[in-house]
């Protein structure tokens, strides 16, 4: 797969002529990847037997299965790197020349920083990153951890990691503990959020990965800390 | 943010001289159908155990998008035994560790390297260890810092010990530290040729919203010079600088554009970037920094950031 960029102004100037215009401009190199891609979303949506006016009271929905999907067709038929999915300029390609009709129908286009205007905040590079730092092993296992999850989640986990870059061993083990707290419970007392205010404060003098016991022991004093325990 | 106040003894420059704690250069190499290839550090800036530097391949095959990037560490430490203990930064029967801790803002990554350990009853102790970061993974620069820890806590300290740290996975100090730019040179201000009639001669394109996380790059910065119109000859694009005082002007006032929008945005956070502690390496905060705490300009005011620019010019390039 050859990837293109697109800069930030160029990508502002493609978003105004799509809001405009109301039609994609897809360069005949990435008609595969667009048709691929729309098809996960029809899928996506097939698979909650919703349609497009249900999305956003299934957001999280949405966003999680269509994830899954996106990021095994990005990895394993168009080769996408960790090297290109820190690029910004790719996911703005993506957004803007390929798939913004599908940005559209999640967020409306009076969300720019969604399709263009915040870098870490472009759905799709929001979702990828979300499954690469929850990823299990496989998509089974993936979803099963992720199923009970709410947007905030998605925020928390993507947003929240710092100017340090992610300590993915780190993500993906906190993932996995956090679905076995008890859902209701979990979405009362914001404990997500809690845990990762406590990682931000506590990665400046240790390192997760270096704890005795590893990032499973460093994952169970956060949450000691708060005086929950596992399912 | 590594400068977070201690609650505990972490390794000083006096402590590591003492303990003769040495480490060799670092060796960076890569493989290339079947063979290993050294890699240099090129433009070094900085002092033996905290510098920056620029990666190099005299083949230059070596990418990080189709190579991976090997790196080799060795070190000793002649007196580990003067680590522990109440003048040391371990208690007595804790077990000391050394890592790698390095990250990527770029990348988006941020990992760890294990050395070994170590305990009080030890001799000289050596390590070596090599570490291969995969190709596709690494984008833009590295920070690497060669680290001690507390890898195995004590069981029973002395009463003279429980000052120092006794949580495992704490950082007890960094024995050395780079940041190793791999892609470009870091350097280029982005400078885009457009042919538009009835637009100006030149103008500046910024668009970043945190500079502290934004790369100095054609994304946030360029500078754009536009060859329709009537004036674009005068440029001399082509000559030096030195010939050409309108680019320099152009030159000068983009830059001046440049440093007083960081400045607006950043308002509160501008301190950080005049003391250029932390700041990430290819980033437009630590290019803007550069400019302040190697080139000299004075952002005081916009009158005396125009002079010192001006300034700068004059004595360095006529």
């Amino acid at each position: 797969m050859e990837w293109l960029q697109l800069t930030k102004e160029q990508s502002s100037e493609a978003f105004v002529e799509f809001c405009s215009s109301g039609t994609v401009d897809c360069p005949e190199s990435y008609s595969e990847i667009q048709k691929d891609i729309q098809e996960l979303f029809v899928a996506t949506l097939s698979e909650l037997n919703i349609d497009a006016e249900q999305i956003s009271q299934n957001a999280y929905k949405v966003d999680y299965l269509f994830g899954l999907k996106l990021y095994e067709l990005l990895n394993n038929r168009y080769n996408m790197t960790v090297r290109m999915a820190a690029t910004e300029g790719i996911w703005l390609f993506l957004s803007v020349k390929v798939v913004p009709d599908l940005i559209a129908l999640r967020y409306g286009t009076d969300h720019p920083d969604r399709f263009w205007k915040k870098p870490k905040r472009l759905w799709l590079r929001v979702l990828w990153w979300y499954i690469h730092l929850s990823w299990q092993g496989d998509y089974e296992s993936t979803k099963d951890v992720l199923k009970d999850n709410s947007t905030d989640e998605i925020l928390q986990l993507v947003d929240r990691c710092g100017r340090d870059g992610y300590r993915v061993d780190f993500c993906r083990e906190l993932m996995k503990k956090f679905s076995e707290l008890n859902p209701e419970q979990r979405k009362q007392t914001k404990i997500f959020r809690k845990m990762m205010v406590l990682n931000t404060a506590k990665v400046q003098t240790v390192e997760p990965s270096l704890v005795d016991g590893g990032e499973s022991a460093y994952v169970d004093d956060l949450r000691d800390y708060f005086g929950y325990t596992w399912k | 943010m590594s400068k977070a106040f201690s609650l505990y003894p972490v390794l000083s420059d006096a402590l590591t001289e003492k303990a003769g704690i040495e480490t060799e250069p670092t060796e960076l190499s890569y493989l290339d159908d079947g063979d290993y290839y050294p890699l240099s550090m090129e433009d070094i800036e900085g002092e033996s155990r905290r510098f920056s530097a620029r990666l190099s391949d005299v083949r230059c095959v070596w990418s990080a998008d189709t190579h991976n990037l090997i790196l080799r560490k060795a070190g000793t430490i002649q007196h580990p035994d003067l680590l522990f203990g109440k003048d040391g930064i371990v208690p007595h029967d804790a077990i000391i560790g050394i890592a790698g801790i390095w990250s990527s803002k770029r990348s988006d990554l941020h990992g760890t390297i294990l050395f070994g350990k170590f305990g009080m009853r030890v001799n000289t102790y050596n390590f070596n260890q090599e570490y291969r970061f995969e190709s596709g993974e690494l984008r833009g620069s590295i920070h690497f810092k060669l680290v001690l820890y507390l890898k195995e806590s004590s069981g029973q300290p002395y009463t003279n010990e429980l000052h120092l740290a006794n949580q495992t996975g704490i950082v007890l100090g960094c024995i050395e530290e780079f940041d190793l730019m791999i892609d470009g040179n870091g350097s280029v201000f982005p400078i885009y040729y457009v042919n538009e009639p009835d637009r100006p001669l030149w103008w500046v394109h910024f668009s970043s919203d945190d500079p502290f996380e934004d790369a100095f790059d054609d994304q946030n910065v360029v500078l754009y010079l536009n060859q329709a119109h009537p004036s674009y000859g005068e440029l001399k694009i082509n000559d030096s600088l030195r010939e050409s005082p309108l680019f320099l002007e152009v030159i000068s006032s983009a830059l001046y554009i440049i440093v007083q929008s960081v400045k607006e945005l950043v308002s509160d956070e501008w301190d950080e970037i005049v003391s250029g502690q932390s700041l990430e390496q290819g980033t437009i905060a630590e290019a803007v920094s550069y400019f302040i705490n190697k080139l000299g300009w004075d952002t005081s005011n916009p009158v005396n950031l125009a002079l010192s620019i001006h300034d700068y010019f004059d004595k360095n390039l006529r």
